[in-house]
């Protein structure tokens, strides 16, 4: 990577480094023979160039042999010098050798370098030219200093100056290398031209390289830099707000009727007993009972109550296995049965905020079931539609509530009350409901904002008064007898807040609106959010007034 | 130099963009030396009594209005009135002309937004709404069997 440092107050740029491509491209450029001018002198070392007016320039072929310097910068070396199209002196002859020099064409000149010492300083001056002309020396615009043409006899600086010529609209410049060996005082001339466009295009690169650092790359320095940077995302959603409605499903086809191992009567009472008295009587036929049963009471799989009607066959003798009881019973026709409890239209009372959680809230009290806590917001402003699928052969009851035409919730228990026949049936009813009894009945379940100390800070806002009130449950599991003992008809539990507002508060503080448009097209009390104040004469200070005001809230 | 001042009273609230405003007189007076135009300082050669009930004042040649924010009596006819520009009024055009997201306001408001100022009182009400039908029509014997006819 190419580093670029601008000296201050100059236009002048210095390289210190350059990256192999660069000088690809460099040497590229330079090898072009376009002939700028003609350089005539000097004609021997130590010669003050200034005095040759007339100089010709051209560009010239790079021939460096960099193993031939040493104790000299090795990046200067191996970059610069080719880039500055060094040519070089024969040392050798007093006067340079234009070997390739041809006046007519080419222009090429090449010149040999000795080498002598093991300490080489490299020495840069610069002049200003005008039309191809030497014109000035420019010692006194060298960032890091020139030396003087007659190097002859003068003190070595221990210094390297490089500069880099620049294009101004009337003149360039050309640079001049020239080496000066410590050992014998002499000169030692080397040459670089270019010609005013490769001036150009140096000068247009360095200057897009101008105060370039670059820095620490991200994936050496940053830890995190392999988890990724922050990007643009989002916006991408469908907004696909369809729904398909979830039903209340029928109930259950396959019933037990449908097994012959079990048949449901619906007996009314006086068919019970007659029955009872069946099974305790002599004309009950045992022997051909104890054929398939050991006891004749577990033919009986259950007697139960129900809450419902059941739906109902055409009547029937009762057959215990393979017993005639005689008893007539109606059989009923589906093991499941379906109660439709019927709709509720659950409307806005403020249609606004307040009408949804957490500022109302809403329960469900289910019969044979229990109260249960339901989300407001599935309900409020729709058609709420109860359903209990019933089986009648165990009792258990699946209450579904559709919430605008779709089931949302669904809450199991069991109706059935069982009616104990033998002793081991009395023991199992009533330890099943004890352990009702014993679950959850009238639990307080503390929710809400254990912070009550803060309620005296915070006065009577909507949110806080919601936050600070402790949830109850109204009722513990009501399933089996206990639910025949409770409430038989579902309903729907609001707690709705009572609004506590002054006479035309929305003159005073408006309502919230996140409305954006013209302020003109507003009226009353308005607060601002966000406004774009522009095409205004005020000034700076009265602009930071209006939108203070605008945003503590004006009237228009 | 003197310029024209109208002195008036201002009817309306200070956060009012169009003031109602009631002239009372126009009076020549002087800007005081070094004082801001959103500030100023004016010196008016009348009693302080010409301003008593003044509360306002226009001065177009600053192309602004302002309040009045002190009266104070220099001599018995020389009378220095304090002001602070009126924002809201001077640049009402501009204003109204400009757009913005509104957060509150009197008339265009959806109430489905939290309004994080609404009060309500401690005690809510509690509703209970029953459902059309409920298991009233009585209870029914189901007897299970083994077996079937």
């Amino acid at each position: 990577m190419a580093r670029v440092y601008t000296i201050p107050s100059t236009n002048w740029l210095f390289s210190a480094i350059i990256s192999d491509e660069e000088y690809n491209y460099f040497n590229t450029l330079l090898s072009s023979t376009t002939v700028v001018a003609n350089y005539a002198g000097p004609t021997s070392i130590g010669d003050d160039i200034i005095a040759n007016s007339s100089l010709d320039l051209c560009a010239s072929t790079v021939f460096v042999n960099v193993e031939e310097y040493v104790d000299l910068p090795i990046n200067l070396v191996r970059h610069i010098l080719p880039l500055l199209n060094v040519v070089y002196l024969n040392e050798t002859s007093a006067s340079y050798h234009n070997t390739d020099y041809d006046v007519n064409n080419g222009r090429k000149v090449r010149i040999r370098s000795r080498y002598y010492q093991t300490i080489v300083n490299l020495l840069l001056s610069s002049y200003y030219l005008y039309n191809d002309v030497i014109v000035s020396n420019t010692n006194s615009d060298s960032p890091f200093g020139t030396y003087g043409t007659r190097a002859t006899g003068d003190t070595t600086p221990n210094r390297i100056s490089i500069s880099i010529p620049v294009i101004t609209e009337d003149y360039n410049r050309a640079m001049f290398l020239f080496f000066y060996t410590a050992s014998n005082g002499n000169l030692e001339l080397t040459k670089f031209i270019v010609t005013s466009t490769d001036l150009t295009r140096l000068t247009d690169y360095f200057n897009g390289l101008e105060g370039i650092d670059p820095g620490p790359t991200p994936s050496e320095d940053d830890p995190y830099e392999p988890g990724g940077e922050t990007d643009t995302g989002g916006g991408t959603g469908d907004f696909d707000n369809t729904s398909v409605d979830i039903e209340i499903p029928q109930p259950p086809t396959l019933t037990v009727d449908n097994t012959g191992f079990i048949s449901l009567y619906s007996p009314t009472m006086v068919e019970l007993r007659a029955l009872a008295s069946y099974l305790w009587s002599s004309s009950f036929d045992i022997d051909t009972f104890k054929k398939i049963f050991s006891d004749p009471i577990s033919t009986i799989l259950g007697l139960t109550i129900v809450p419902v009607a059941p739906g109902l066959d055409a009547s029937r003798t009762v057959i215990l296995g393979n017993v005639d009881t005689g008893v007539v019973m109606q059989k009923v026709s589906n093991q499941y049965i379906r109660f439709d409890c019927g709709t509720l239209n659950i409307t806005e009372y403020w249609g606004g905020y307040l009408d949804y959680s957490p500022y109302t809230r809403a329960e469900i009290y289910l019969p044979f079931i229990g109260t249960k806590p339901i989300n407001i917001d599935d309900i409020m402003g729709k058609s709420v539609h109860l359903v209990y699928n019933i089986d009648l052969l165990s009792g258990a009851c699946c209450a579904m509530l559709s919430c605008g035409g779709t089931v949302l919730y669904s809450f199991v228990g069991q109706c059935a009350s069982s009616i104990p026949i033998t002793g081991n049936d009395m023991t199992q009813v009533i330890n099943g409901i004890l352990s009702v009894v014993g679950a959850g009945a009238g639990a307080f379940v503390a929710t809400g904002n254990p912070g009550i100390s803060a309620m005296a800070a915070v006065g009577s806002l909507a949110s806080n008064v919601i936050n600070m009130k402790s949830h109850v449950e109204k009722s513990g599991s009501l399933g089996g007898t206990a639910g025949m003992l409770g409430v038989r008809t579902p309903y729907l539990i609001l707690t709705r807040p009572k609004q506590a507002l002054p006479a035309a508060q929305n003159i005073y503080t408006g309502y919230p609106s996140y409305i954006s448009g013209m302020l003109g097209d507003f009226s009353g009390y308005t607060e601002v959010q966000t406004v774009h104040l522009r095409d205004t004469s005020a000034t700076q200070e009265e602009k930071a007034e209006i939108e203070r005001l605008l945003k503590e809230g004006v009237i228009i | 130099m003197s310029f024209t001042c109208i002195l008036q009273v201002n009817q309306s609230d200070d956060n009012k963009i169009g003031k109602v405003l009631d002239t009372i007189t126009t009076l020549e007076g002087v800007l005081k030396d070094e004082c801001s135009l959103m500030t100023p300082v004016i010196r008016f050669e009348y009693p302080a009594s010409s301003f008593a009930v003044a509360n306002y004042m226009s001065i177009p040649v600053f192309n602004r209005q302002y309040f009045i924010t002190d009266i104070r009596s220099i001599t018995a006819t020389i009378t220095e009135v304090s002001l602070k520009v009126d924002v809201l009024d001077t640049y009402a055009s501009d204003i109204l002309a400009c757009t913005a997201i509104v957060s509150r306001n009197e008339n265009r408001w959806n109430l489905y937004l939290d309004d994080g100022t609404f009060k309500t009182y401690s005690n809510p009400n509690i509703l209970t709404r029953p459902f059309p039908s409920g298991f009233n029509d009585g209870f029914y014997f189901i007897l299970a069997v083994a077996g079937d006819q």
